[in-house]
């Protein structure tokens, strides 16, 4: 498997895996801008927009007859979050049957980019209208999935004052603010100067990748390219919340802040607390004490911040919340097995091993990985887990702050609010 | 040993039946770093009423479930998924209507997991003290799954679709279900299906199939259990309800509309009905339908809309669900479509229907998870599943039409919708 990392042209870098393992090929288009709600709910209109027509295929059923037509082709409209950026673009993914696949796919989606249905100059009112309703109907429709919505709220309270708790959706404010006019104008502002990331994956080199896609962007007038601003996360502290739903289970969820500069030694300890079945968290509050179906802990890489969550009965919120809590206390004294470092070690390295058998998993890793401008292969990754020493394990879990505890139940709230935790 | 090649098709399959019953299928994966494998009893949710020495027993409903939950234990009071956690395997296992699967995947030591999957799912340990402990921890399960509108939306419109057939019950069960499950409830099921002639072992990657058919032999029970008589009851060709409506918190209605009609499921005549249901539920409903596109294009529905075929012993399902403020509109809409179908398919737009689905097919390739539940799916019904790409191409659009017409009617068709009055009034 051969990696190729290049900018191709002023602010967009190509990154080509070329490999014949798969069946599938993929490729994304990822623009990238700081987070506010404005942005958010503007980044991610607007590959939804564009994925309802161009000048040549002007709706939705032509554009899904030529996707079939090239054996299920999906181009997909995509949007995603890491801290305080947000990414706004689209992936596709494709089988090669005929030979011409690249070629075909990569000029759909400069269609889709560069050349969208228009009326009088801007984009449809009735596309933006109707994705419009969508997106503020997705953004109700978050309390659906009761966790997601937990670790959402718990998000903007931890980071209230900060881009890093904006919803990648956005508000149903800013959402309500989009017009045609005003979305086509940001738009051309977005494509004309947002940095750029394309990803290819599958069976054709980097110089057949990277003239397809320059020729895509031959019809794009790039400006001066925008700069992504570095910033830190303020965590808010000791913060308590409790939220009360129609809801038969109640989520409970903690999250921490982790003063690290190197997130491997952050995600083991979260992979100790709450990362898979051999964990404190599955074993001991799941397993031996039967107090919630679903727990586990995952570090945000991003915001450098750990959350503990666990799906309990309500009526037990405070002794689930001790039980967690009493987990991570354990790790902060030092009580962890070699038998845990070496299960959640090993976890790791396979999670990390196994990227690079599916085009998408890679597809994430590497968005993520040029972000955080971090270039080390999984492999590479996974041999700097497996090198991680006890004592950076303790060093590393005692420098995560108790930030916020929030809980979304069913029950009386007077119930469940309860002297705040002594804070860590 | 048989390996079995395919046309136009860069995958192979290396497959045995052991003499005990077992089939194994092996998809070779050469240069993969993990290899995966699953384990599946041909067992689920469904499977409740059985013939038991002589006579019909009824389990209580949420037992292939619960049983899957409970295999992982240890004698030593352990759990199989901490041993597979010594060498980084991720293990898993799923309980469907028809199928208990469990399965892992790993970078390393592939064989010693191997062996820990077939030792684990073949030697339970159950107690009264387990047992109750179980039940605490599923009764969790249920609380969750409850309050998701997507799920509850499902199981409305399967108790309304069915009115005998287990398909009707959840899968999961009910707290008071699953408080009538013992230890001895759990043994009777257990030993019943819990034998080879009534499993499939799937393998994906860079292994060795005579190894994984070793290993297999050594360790499974030898003798050939012969299974007994299941009984899925006498289904009427109509729906139990036509409507069924629940209120939950949900800023957006969700429905689902099914329609159900006897049909094979098995065999080379069932794999054939499999393949019309699922390229039908494209053309009537998929991504590129006239239907969804129109819906979608006057806001009837969301991005969340979808349409699959399911399979049930002598009965296929057909399900298209989603987000609407206008439930009643979609059904409407829906059978003003099929109605304009069963006159005729367009040719052309069936061929790219075709092609569409042969594309997902081979992507499918890729996913060794999904490829082995296709196939450990397909044993069950007694084929291969890459045989199915062979018989998209056999398909025409005629039988569609017929197909659609034949489905949808009045009397076979229902509406479930979660809606929170609330809100929306």
């Amino acid at each position: 498997m051969n990696m190729t990392y290049k900018e191709i042209l002023p602010g967009i870098k190509l990154r080509v895996i070329e490999s014949t393992r798969f069946e599938t090929n993929c490729i994304s288009v990822s623009f990238m801008a700081g987070i506010s709600d404005e942005v958010a709910s503007n980044m991610t209109l607007l590959p939804r927009v564009l994925r309802r027509g161009t000048t040549k295929h002007p709706n939705m059923k032509c554009l899904a007859a030529a996707l079939d037509d090239m054996y299920g082709t999906r181009i997909e409209p995509i949007s995603r979050k890491y801290g305080d950026v947000m990414t706004s673009g689209f992936i596709c993914d494709f089988v090669d049957v005929d030979g011409d696949a690249l070629k075909n796919t990569v000029k759909l989606l400069g269609e889709i980019l560069f050349d969208p249905m228009l009326c009088d100059g801007i984009f449809s009112e009735d596309y933006v209208s109707g994705e419009r309703v969508n997106l503020i109907d997705e953004i109700k429709s978050e309390i659906n999935s009761k966790m997601s919505y937990a670790f959402k709220k718990i998000n903007e309270h931890m980071f209230e004052d900060g881009s890093f708790g904006v919803d990648e959706l956005g508000t149903e404010e800013e959402a309500e603010k989009i017009s045609a006019k005003s979305l086509y104008r940001f738009y051309r502002k977005f494509v004309s100067e947002a940095p750029c990331e394309i990803f290819f994956c599958g069976k054709y080199s980097f110089d057949e990748v990277a003239y397809e896609v320059s020729k895509m962007f031959a019809g794009c007038q790039r400006g001066k390219i925008a700069k992504l601003a570095v910033t830190t996360p303020e965590f808010a502290r000791g913060k308590r919340i409790c939220e009360k739903m129609d809801v038969s289970q109640a989520c409970l969820v903690i999250g921490m802040s982790a003063d690290v500069s190197d997130i491997y030694p952050a995600k083991l300890v979260t992979s100790i607390i709450g990362g898979g079945t051999t964990s404190k968290l599955f074993t001991n509050v799941r397993e031996k004490e039967s107090l919630c179906y679903s727990t586990g802990a995952t570090f945000h890489s991003f915001e450098k911040a750990m959350f503990m969550y666990a799906g309990i009965d309500p009526n037990n919120a405070d002794i689930a919340e001790k039980a967690v809590m009493r987990e991570f206390e354990n790790c902060v004294h030092g009580n962890i097995t070699d038998e845990e470092i070496s299960d959640s070690k090993k976890g790791m390295i396979d999670g990390l091993l196994t990227t690079e058998d599916s085009i998408f998993s890679m597809e994430a890793f590497w968005l993520r990985a040029s972000l955080l401008n971090d270039e080390r292969t999984p492999s590479e990754a996974a041999a700097a887990v497996k090198n991680i020493k006890r004592e950076m394990i303790e060093k590393t879990v005692n420098d995560f702050r108790l930030s916020t505890v929030y809980l979304l139940t069913g029950t009386e709230v007077e119930k469940v609010e309860r002297k705040l935790l002594s804070e860590h | 040993m048989k390996e079995n090649c395919y046309p136009n098709i860069n995958q192979k399959m290396i497959s045995h039946t052991c003499g005990n019953g077992l089939k194994i299928c092996v998809f070779p994966k050469p240069g993969f770093r993990r290899s995966y494998a699953m384990l599946a009893v041909n067992y689920g949710s469904i499977d409740i009423s059985f013939d038991l020495g002589g006579e019909k027993y009824t389990s209580p409903l949420g037992v292939a479930h619960f049983l899957e939950h409970k295999v992982f234990e240890q004698p030593d009071g352990g759990n199989a998924l901490q041993i597979f956690a010594k060498t980084g395997a991720s293990p898993n296992a799923f309980t469907g209507k028809t199928m208990t699967a469990y399965h892992f995947s790993g970078t390393e030591k592939f064989m010693h997991n191997l062996e820990i999957l077939l030792s684990f799912v073949t030697s339970p340990y159950f107690t009264d003290e387990n047992v109750k402990k179980e039940q605490g921890i599923i009764g969790q399960e249920i609380s969750m799954v409850n309050d998701r509108p997507g799920w509850r939306v499902y199981e409305n419109l399967m108790s309304s679709l069915y009115s005998v057939h287990p398909a009707k019950d959840s899968i999961i069960g009910t707290v008071e279900s699953i408080g009538q499950i013992t230890r001895d409830t759990l043994f009777k099921c257990y030993n019943t299906f819990y034998v080879p002639s009534n499993m499939t072992l799937c393998v994906a990657g860079d292994v060795a199939p005579e190894k994984v058919i070793s290993a297999a032999e050594s360790i499974l029970r030898r003798d050939k259990v012969i299974l007994p008589e299941r009984d899925y009851g006498n289904e009427p060709g109509a729906v139990s309800r036509k409507y069924c409506e629940e209120n939950m918190e949900t800023p957006i209605p969700v429905f689902a509309i099914g329609t159900k009609c006897a049909m094979k499921t098995a065999g080379e005549e069932g794999m054939r009905n499999r393949v019309v249901a699922e390229l039908a539920a494209d053309v009537l409903a998929g991504p590129a339908s006239s239907l969804y596109t129109s819906l979608y294009g006057d806001g009837t529905v969301s991005s969340d809309f979808d349409s699959e075929a399911m399979f049930f012993p002598g009965s296929i399902a057909m399900m298209i669900s989603g987000e609407s403020r206008e439930p009643k509109r979609v059904l409407e809409a829906v059978y003003k479509r099929v109605e304009r179908l069963s006159d005729g398919v367009d040719v052309s737009y069936f061929n790219r229907i075709k092609k569409a689905n042969l594309g997902m097919k081979l992507r499918s390739l890729d996913k060794v998870k999904s490829l082995c539940h296709e196939q450990a799916d397909a044993v069950f019904a007694g084929y291969d599943y890459l045989d199915t790409m062979e018989i998209i191409n056999e398909i025409d659009a005629d039988e569609i039409s017929a197909f659609l017409k034949k489905f949808f009617k009045e009397e076979n068709t229902t509406l479930s919708v979660i809606d929170n009055k609330q809100v929306n009034e």
